[in-house]
């Protein structure tokens, strides 16, 4: 019975350490985010009390990174920083997940996974705007450049 | 923030920060000894020749926005991003003609707000007022919090640290020297922006190369290279007239327009314009090379300085930090003197203290300077979203007055109520767009909702006006 409460008590109390050393990073803010744009920032932090130095984020196509084979995921950092700014995709839902890593080699489990769907403005919208843009500006325009000629003409 | 693999050391960034800091209290100093009288602090006496004019047109507008912004724009909205932020010099250039038409029709003038008030009436020139305040405080703020973002992106340093002492600094030397001290550290400002952004665009192409730039871009990011990606096509246009509302509109240029002598204006901004087109294509062309060196980017805004200290070392830290602390000192002494001119004459003199001495209103011009530069530092503080975001946030309400303005200075017969509509439709709707689609069509909806307001009301109920009644004269 001693051995038994000395054993609970002992693994009890050293539980708590060794679940916050190696607990996960977490992410800052929503787990499923829209872009517009194709551009999104990611930003994640060590989970209290972690002793992690550095993290790896990976990016798959799929939400079940453990089923896809390392050709369909993508290292997109390893290093010190905690956010990272991706630009450039195309249509599509992307999936990352990040962990810790210690000066001494051993990692954290993987985070939750963040998945961000990127869906661009359709084409008509955008030449909609270019098109009515381009008109204010040549109507602004014409107006400014008649009325300097009009003075220069009468002075 | 979270760059915790930053470049450049914290006591040499500390070191620079300080020295810059003293040269340009010195240059506060020394140019604004015996400005004494109220035209000589806001305007320079008016007697700012072709080089100098040249000189400050070009350096004001090389922003933080510029040397920051335009990377920013470049790694979020690829080639047009870059080519988009560039169009912003159309507002320079088109206002060459109205700086001469300014200058003409109110040789006595001293504010942006003094025409709309002369030409629409009060209610038109509180909206107006309302619409320069938080554009003023927009711009201060993104140039205070690009400050701060500059020094932790180089340095690691808090970015409370380099927000605050590069805001204090700029609001000591514009409190010492006025328009003068302004105009005169534009000058050096500009050699040193120019000669920055050039050697940086050329050490990057000759480091990494456009065809490894291509080839990276096109496999791990290829909507930055595809000149048909929806957002920046919508950006396009957007940029090009949110660069004419805000010069437009802003008593940093009309100042500028009155601080010019007889005949320099025209000239100063043309040349300005041209000369800057190509300094926001160079800036956001390094943002590229990002990708291509394996640089990780935690916000977009950082790219630029982060890319030219990854390329060149301590060497490179040093550039950039001296590059983009000058386009900041450049812009926010400006900004300061522009703005605490339109709250003293238009706020103060014309609404609280109509019977103020010049003295009175130079004093009470450096109270103002440092309740700026305390209200900007505070709203700053929280650092709440990306540099370029919270630029274009003030894009409706400034695109909103571009016809307003423009029509005001050439069409004798606009209607005021169309205009006072214009600007408060554009800025709301704008507001509005800003929110359901996105930032980078604010500007243009504003600009487009005011043209229509002010061409349609002007053609249905036109109204005649007195050039005349523009000519109004200050007391000594």
């Amino acid at each position: 019975m001693r051995i038994f409460a000395t054993t609970f008590f002992a693994v009890a109390l050293t539980l708590p350490l060794a679940a916050q050393s190696d607990s996960a990073p977490v992410w800052a803010g929503e787990l499923e985010l829209n872009s517009s744009g194709g551009y999104y920032s990611l930003n994640w932090a060590a989970a209290p009390g972690s002793d992690v130095t550095s993290f790896y984020l990976e990016e798959a196509a799929s939400p079940d990174f453990a089923g896809a084979d390392r050709d369909e995921r993508r290292q997109v950092y390893d290093g010190e920083d905690s956010g990272t700014t991706i630009s450039g995709k195309a249509d599509g839902t992307y999936y990352y997940r990040v962990h810790g890593r210690k000066d001494d080699g051993s990692r954290t489990p993987w985070s939750k996974t963040l998945g961000v769907t990127v869906r661009h403005h359709s084409l008509p919208r955008a030449f909609a705007f270019l098109i009515t843009g381009a008109l204010v500006f040549l109507a602004t325009a014409v107006m400014i450049l008649g009325g300097y000629r009009r003075e220069r003409s009468k002075s | 923030m979270n760059v915790n693999d930053a470049i450049l050391d914290p006591y040499l960034a500390g070191a620079l920060l300080a020295a810059f800091s003293v040269l340009w209290i010195f240059l506060g100093w020394w140019w604004g000894r015996g400005q004494d009288a109220l035209d000589d602090f806001m305007l320079a006496g008016r007697r700012v020749g072709l080089a100098l004019g040249t000189a400050t047109a070009m350096a004001t507008w090389v922003t933080a926005s510029t040397t920051m912004v335009a990377p920013q724009f470049a790694y979020e909205l690829g080639v047009w991003g870059m080519i988009g932020y560039s169009l912003g010099s159309v507002g320079l250039i088109l206002f060459a003609p109205m700086a001469a038409r300014i200058r003409r029709l109110m040789p006595a003038g001293y504010t942006s707000g003094d025409f709309i008030r002369l030409r629409y009436g009060v209610w038109a020139w509180r909206v107006f007022l309302v619409i320069s305040l938080v554009y003023s405080m927009g711009w201060l703020v993104s140039l205070a919090m690009a400050g701060g973002v500059l020094i932790h992106a180089l340095s690691g340093l808090p970015y409370h640290l380099g927000m605050s002492v590069i805001l204090g600094i700029c609001v000591i030397y514009t409190l010492l020297g006025g328009l003068r001290a302004v105009i005169g550290t534009d000058f050096i400002q500009t050699v040193i922006i120019i000669t920055g952004i050039v050697l940086l665009g050329f050490l990057t192409i000759s480091r990494v190369g456009f065809e490894d730039m291509h080839a990276t871009l096109a496999q791990e990011r290829p909507e930055l290279l595809n000149l048909l990606m929806p957002a920046s096509l919508m950006f396009l246009f957007n940029n090009l007239l949110f660069g004419m509302g805000e010069i437009f509109h802003s008593n940093v240029w009309w100042s500028r327009a009155f601080a010019f002598g007889e005949g320099v204006g025209f000239k100063a901004y043309l040349l300005a314009g041209l000369f800057w087109t190509p300094i926001p294509i160079a800036a956001g062309f390094v943002a590229l090379a990002a990708p291509v060196i394996g640089l990780n980017v935690p916000r977009s805004d950082m790219v630029g300085p982060m890319i030219a200290a990854n390329l060149l070392g301590t060497a490179g830290a040093v550039l950039v930090f001296v590059v983009v602390f000058s386009a900041l000192a450049s812009s926010l002494d400006s900004l300061l003197a522009a703005t605490s001119d339109l709250i003293l004459e238009d706020i103060y003199r014309k609404h609280l203290n109509p019977g103020a001495s010049q003295q009175h209103l130079r004093r009470a011009g450096s109270v103002v300077i440092v309740g700026l530069g305390l209200l900007t530092w505070l709203v700053s503080l929280p650092n709440i979203d990306t540099l370029g975001k919270i630029l274009h946030f003030t894009g409706s309400f400034v695109a909103s007055t571009i016809w307003p303005v423009a029509a005001g200075l050439y069409w004798r017969k606009t209607n005021p109520t169309g205009a006072l509509l214009g600007m408060v439709a554009g800025s709301v709707l704008g507001l509005v767009v800003y929110e359901m689609i996105g930032w980078y069509t604010a500007a243009l909806v504003g600009a487009v909702v005011s043209m229509v307001l002010t061409v349609g009301t002007t053609l249905a109920a036109p109204r005649d006006f007195d050039w005349q009644d523009l000519q109004e004269e200050h007391k000594a």
